[in-house]
Formats: structure tokens, C-alpha cells, sequence
């Protein structure tokens, strides 16, 4: 998959945050927070700015595009 | 496994249908090969859909009683937009096997009502077989959804 993230870092520099505590702030199920972590789903824009939002920072500093 | 209550019910869903159905395909093969008059076989073959019905009624309903206890979070049985997303993969070809279904009976019903004298001296010897057909392109379009849902889950979307 093209779209890579740095979620489990984020989740690490805020205070360890869990997988399903970051589920409930974005809207999402924590099997969705997961596959995104391992690049195996694409959230929508929506989700990924919230994800971003929740750890105050810009989206491309939590999501990045590699071309093929 | 790590599962959520989308992927929990199309398993359940999955194992239910072949089980259930299953047991009723075997049933209706034997009931082919059989000597019995047509009057017998369709009244055994009502009987069979009748159990079937209620078969999937009652474990549809027992066993997704239990998995909304489990997930107790209307926002986890509501399912997101990876829910959303894999239903929607999943439907697509599991319609185009309906619709072959449904074109497939259209066509034994304009044979009935045309050739009547075809269906009589037909080798083909199972009970209310327009039904039938309708029927089973229902359950195979079911099983491809759950299955390819199955898959979408495991291997990602």
C-alpha cells in the first residue's frame, strides 16, 4: 500500500495512548485504528485528519504518500 | 483473534448458512435420486425448506443475540467506514450472482409456459425447481459476500 503513517509512534509520544482510546476519538473501531497501523486500510480524508487532530499535528506529518 | 462485530457476524452468518443449507442440499439430492411419486417429493421438499427457514431463523437470531451482548457499543455494532467500505466490495459480486439467478428462472418460467411438454419428459426430477434455482443463487450470492467480507477483513482493503 502507497499511503504510509506514523500512528504507533504518535501513540507512543502521547503517553501510550491505546489503540481503542484512539478509536473513540476518531469514530472509528479499533480493528479499523489497527489495520490503518499496519498499512492494511486507507482511511477516508475525513478519518485521517481526525487521527491527525488527535495528536495535534498536520496530516502529513502522520500520513505520507510513496508512489509506486 | 482480533475480529470486530461486522467480521464476528459474517462468520456466524457463513457457518449458519452452509450448515444449515448444506444439510438441505444433501437432502434434496437424495430426494432427486429417490423413487417417491412428485406429489410425495414436493410435499417432502416443503417440509425440508419449512425446517430450513426456521433452522436459520432461530441460530441467526441466538447466536447474533449473543454477539451484540459481547459488543455491547452501538458504534461497534453500526460499524465504520472500513465496514462500510468491505459490505460494499463484497456486494458487488454476490448481486451479479443474483441477477444471473433471477435471469436463469425468468428463463425456466418462459420455458414452462411455452414448452410445457419440454418440463414433463425433463431427467430433471426436483421439486418446485424455479424456486429452486431462485433459492440457491440467494445462497450462493450470500456465501461469495460473507466469504469475500472474510477475506477483505483478513488481507485488507
Amino acid at each position: 500500500m502507497a499511503l504510509s503513517n506514523k500512528i504507533r509512534e504518535c501513540r507512543f509520544f502521547a503517553n501510550e495512548m491505546t489503540q481503542q482510546e484512539l478509536a473513540l476519538a476518531v469514530g472509528v473501531t479499533r480493528q479499523t485504528i489497527m489495520a490503518i497501523e499496519k498499512g492494511k486500510y486507507s482511511p477516508s480524508l475525513e478519518v485521517a485528519f481526525k487521527i491527525a487532530a488527535v495528536f495535534n499535528k498536520n496530516l502529513d506529518e502522520v500520513f505520507w504518500y510513496t508512489p509506486d | 483473534m482480533n475480529m470486530s462485530f461486522s467480521e464476528k457476524s459474517a462468520w456466524i452468518s457463513l457457518v449458519i448458512l452452509v450448515y444449515v443449507w448444506g444439510d438441505f442440499t444433501f437432502g434434496l439430492f437424495a430426494l432427486h435420486s429417490s423413487t417417491e411419486a412428485m406429489s410425495v417429493k414436493r410435499d417432502i421438499a416443503l417440509g425440508m425448506l419449512g425446517t430450513a427457514v426456521i433452522a436459520v431463523i432461530i441460530a441467526e437470531a441466538v447466536f447474533h443475540t449473543i454477539l451484540a451482548m459481547a459488543h455491547p457499543s452501538s458504534q461497534e455494532q453500526q460499524g465504520d467506514e472500513r465496514d462500510k467500505q468491505i459490505l460494499l466490495i463484497a456486494t458487488k459480486p454476490a448481486y451479479a450472482i443474483l441477477f444471473t439467478g433471477v435471469m436463469v428462472a425468468t428463463g425456466h418460467l418462459l420455458i414452462v409456459e411455452q414448452w410445457n411438454n419440454m418440463i414433463e419428459h425433463s431427467s430433471l426430477q426436483i421439486p418446485f425447481i424455479a424456486i429452486h434455482i431462485l433459492l440457491f443463487s440467494a445462497l450462493i450470492a450470500e456465501m461469495v459476500r460473507f466469504v469475500i467480507m472474510i477475506k477483505e477483513y483478513r488481507l485488507g482493503v
